[in-house]
């Protein structure tokens, strides 16, 4: 019943973002980006490629700090501070290939309070992948599914999830959708970047839509299937 | 779960459709207790928020009932089940009888196909 009390309350937003602009030299990547995310939520991010999505992740990482506007995670402007909250997969490895999941547990526990050693290990188990093998012997599929472990195993605030599914062969993409269903709870919000619609569909509250860096639309999905009287994935393709 | 976001409806109406088709069936009995939200979601495969949805509507609806200290209970009431029950089946009557007026089918040709079909069909060896 706890849970059920807290998904009631009308939640605090977790992540702030005020008239955001970030540009590439004369490339403009996000404009007058405006939004608001409460917590306990599970939001897509969806959008063409080149649409702005990765660059809005990695300004909420904290990974690029040159733009103008406001951004706050909870309250604060990402940095060494909300990083301590704030687990993001990249859309690429961010490690050496020639490292094990092991030697990088190692820098996580180093790391992050938040990072929870057993959970982690629990869900390499889930995926049945060896913490002691090498990334270089690992197919994409193996490297993503040891990447979104080491997001998931943290307690964070946020989780920035970057194209998760990106290299997950189809068969295995509903055992990595329930991974994170499992381990998200009512005070975390997870925020993924994909092009998957109708894969990940299920997990979603709402979706932001970005197109050419703008918010094009901010919706519940259901309120999207109901307005355009189709699947989530058929109303993206009417409005590309 | 399966083909939950193939069909057009939004979700937390196909996961109402699913919880008032076991309701209506007897899978889930009046007075059972429901899982909690969590275990749903899960077993659903969606979004915790979008299975509270279905349930507050399904408790508005009267089929479920709240009770603040011991959890979420299929209603007692067998009356508003009955209706429920009712209203599925006029429902796929209704769709029933659409689709023998688009085959060319008469009232009085529908009436008689009833007479001659095996009623038996559907129910099993048992009936």
């Amino acid at each position: 019943m706890e849970e059920r009390k807290l998904r009631l309350v009308e939640n605090s937003p977790i992540v702030r973002v005020e008239n955001l602009n970030k540009t590439f030299g004369s490339v403009q990547a996000l404009r007058d980006v405006d939004l608001e995310i409460p917590e306990g939520r599970i939001i897509g991010l969806l959008g063409p490629n080149g649409s702005g999505k990765t660059t809005l992740l990695k300004i909420l990482a904290g990974l690029y700090t040159t733009y103008t506007g406001t951004v706050l995670i909870d309250g604060e402007k990402p940095g060494a501070k909300s990083k301590a909250h704030v687990a993001y997969l990249p859309d690429r490895p961010a490690f050496s290939l020639n490292r094990t999941a092991e030697d990088i547990l190692e820098i996580y526990v180093e790391f992050f309070e938040d990072f929870n050693r057993e959970r982690f290990m629990e869900l390499l188990d889930k995926f049945e992948i060896s913490a002691k093998k090498e990334f270089k012997e690992m197919s994409k599929g193996m490297i993503d599914k040891v990447q979104i472990s080491f997001a998931m195993a943290r307690n964070a605030r946020l989780y920035l999830l970057d194209e998760p599914l990106g290299g997950v062969d189809v068969a295995a993409r509903d055992n990595v959708l329930d991974t994170i269903l499992e381990n998200f709870d009512s005070k975390g919000t997870i925020l993924v970047a994909t092009h998957l619609i109708s894969e990940i569909e299920r997990l979603f509250d709402s979706v932001i839509v970005l197109k050419e860096g703008q918010v094009t639309m901010n919706a519940p999905c259901d309120d999207i299937r109901e307005k355009y009287n189709s699947t989530l994935e058929e109303a993206m393709k009417a409005i590309f | 779960m399966d083909k939950l976001l193939n069909e057009n409806l939004p979700i937390y109406m196909q996961i109402m459709d699913k919880i008032r088709a076991a309701i209506v069936s007897g899978e889930l009995a009046a007075g059972a207790k429901v899982a909690s939200v969590r275990e749903l979601a899960e077993d659903f495969g969606v979004n915790p928020n979008t299975m509270q949805r279905a349930l507050a509507e399904l408790e508005r609806e009267g089929l479920l009932i709240s009770e603040r200290t011991t959890g979420r209970f299929v209603t007692t009431d067998t009356a508003i089940i009955d209706q429920v029950r009712k209203e599925a089946a006029e429902k796929i009557v209704s769709e029933f009888l659409q689709k023998m007026k688009g085959l060319g089918f008469s009232k009085e040709q529908i009436e008689e196909f009833f007479r001659e079909i095996d009623m038996s069909d559907g129910f099993g060896e048992a009936m």
